[in-house]
């Protein structure tokens, strides 16, 4: 009955937790620029970090290691400083956009510009991590976030034409402006496939001490949960490609995104679009900054877990405090936040292949996994997305910014 | 611990060591052998940022060891552990040590005393 109820939870998390600056902008943008023509992306996407978490949590209920841990373990320190490198680099720039998000939703709210609320998003979010537990924080936060359900309510009392909706479910290539049709493709992958996202799920497996019992539990929430979250991204593409196109915006400034619900549901579709970016982007900065000190801590062997109190784990608290220091003090540049989310989104699609490749390679490991290895479906969706995302982002990435 | 024969890059380097109270206390990050009568024998596991910096260059190394100096981590040298204290090498290296009694998490005890226990709330 615990399991059960524990699932349910574990569902919802998931749920709420998936939609954050990313895939919101990018979603919006893509809708917006493209219409329904980039539906693919989202769900292949989705598909990808489907596949990604579960192994993850097979992963951690099985061989009783966190991922980073494996991946020192397994491949030497040598190795594992260019997966660490990488995601800490990367995860500055997405912890700053989500504390940005936060920014951008607090001044939306008070009509105080967005660079005043970033030490004050900063500090409430330290302060969730400093003084809160993994069940304050994961499930809190998490089920607040399933509010972005709201997105769903929208796009349906939209009526967007469901036919066209479909054709975009099949990728097709758009008849302008190709350079930023691929690389809002690649930006897609980039916010689904979040490598902190499952990397926080394996350390949250192995903090819930999760065993081989767990395993059809961990299907049932990364299927189902993360398939719900899909569809919620999947929805503001589908607003946005019809409420944002029809009025003409480009989604160049964060100020036309409440028209995501404000055409529909006025002043009420304001305060939700509102509250919705802020919880999930707190949501979205706990979870990275979290991950990111994971990741640091378990490569690193020190002690860490959100359950025990700062002072007994002094190095991994002050790693999180520092990242969300570092966010912070990145975002107080006065970088354009969309600009920014943009760019760590497709920073990502290009760093994951170095963190996915270890990652599937332990997963076919005998002396991790045993009998619970990677069939050959997970190992080639996996790879092919990954490839798909490294390939698409050495193209756009430098069209992107010679174009500007 | 039982004879046999343990592959030390497989299965000792770079894994995850535990103390007496199943605490966890950092990763194996180096191996020192000795050599004389009959085959190398481990001496013992070496951990610290210097022993780790060594796996990339000189330099580096004897920039950290410098720097655990400056900051007074158990005068920026590695901190050694005797292989007749591995208790066994399973999941963990499990080893017979306090964490806390020795100089083993000097850096964990640094960055508590010198800078998380005076943010607020932290007791």
């Amino acid at each position: 009955m615990k399991k059960l109820g524990d699932m349910a939870l574990g569902i919802l998390t998931s749920v709420g937790g998936f939609l954050e600056i990313g895939s919101l902008v990018t979603s919006a943008q893509a809708g917006a620029r493209f219409g329904f023509q980039l539906v693919w992306a989202v769900l292949l996407g989705g598909l990808c970090l489907v596949f990604l978490v579960e192994m993850s949590g097979r992963f951690a209920a099985v061989s009783k290691h966190t991922i980073p841990d494996a991946i020192r373990e397994r491949f030497g320190f040598t190795f594992f400083l260019a997966p660490l490198l990488a995601l800490v680099g990367v995860g500055v720039m997405v912890l700053a956009a989500e504390l940005g998000g936060i920014a951008i939703a607090a001044e939306l709210a008070t009509g105080v510009d967005r660079r005043v609320w970033v030490l004050p998003a900063a500090l409430l979010t330290w302060l969730l991590l400093w003084k809160g537990t993994f069940a304050v924080i994961e499930k809190g936060v998490a089920m607040l976030s399933l509010i972005t359900i709201g997105f769903v309510v929208a796009a349906v009392a939209a009526h967007p034409r469901w036919k066209e909706v479909a054709g975009g479910v099949v990728p097709s290539a758009p008849d302008h402006d190709k350079a930023g049709y691929w690389f809002l493709a690649v930006a897609i992958l980039g916010a689904s496939i979040s490598p902190y996202l499952f990397f926080f799920y394996s350390s949250g497996a192995i903090e819930e001490k999760w065993n081989r019992g767990h395993l059809g539990m961990n299907r049932a929430v990364s299927g189902v949960g993360l398939g719900f979250g899909t569809a919620i991204a999947a929805s503001v593409l589908v607003l946005a490609g019809v409420v944002l196109r029809r009025a003409g915006l480009r989604v160049e400034d964060y100020r036309e995104l409440p028209r995501l619900l404000t055409d529909l549901w006025g002043r009420w579709g304001f305060w939700l679009f509102v509250a919705s970016l802020g919880i999930a982007c707190l949501g979205a900065a706990l979870e990275t900054a979290l991950a990111k000190s994971y990741i640091v801590a378990q490569g690193f062997g020190w002690n860490w877990g959100e359950d025990q109190r700062p002072l007994e784990d002094a190095r991994f608290s002050f790693t999180y405090s520092a990242f969300i220091l570092a966010g912070a003090v990145l975002l107080l540049c006065g970088v354009d936040v969309l600009k920014l989310t943009n760019l760590a989104m497709a920073l990502t699609a290009v760093s994951l292949p170095l963190c996915i490749a270890p990652f599937l390679l332990l997963m076919n490991d005998r002396r991790y996994l045993a009998e619970h290895r990677n069939g050959w479906v997970s190992n080639l969706v996996v790879a092919a997305v990954v490839g798909l995302a490294l390939v698409l982002a050495l193209v756009t990435i430098p069209l992107e910014i010679v174009g500007g | 611990m039982a004879d046999q024969e343990l592959h030390l890059f497989r299965d000792v380097l770079d894994k995850q060591m535990v103390d007496r109270n199943g605490r966890r206390c950092g990763k194996v990050d180096g191996l020192v052998l000795r050599t004389g009568e009959g085959p190398p024998r481990v001496a013992r596991i070496e951990i610290g940022s210097g022993t780790l910096a060594r796996r990339l260059s000189g330099r580096l190394a004897r920039g950290m060891a410098a720097l655990s100096r400056w900051l007074g981590i158990r005068g920026g040298r590695p901190y050694r552990i005797p292989w007749a204290r591995v208790k066994e090498v399973d999941l963990n290296v499990a080893l017979d040590l306090d964490a806390d009694d020795s100089q083993l998490d000097a850096a964990e005890r640094w960055v508590r005393d010198r800078v998380m226990s005076h943010l607020p709330g932290a007791r």
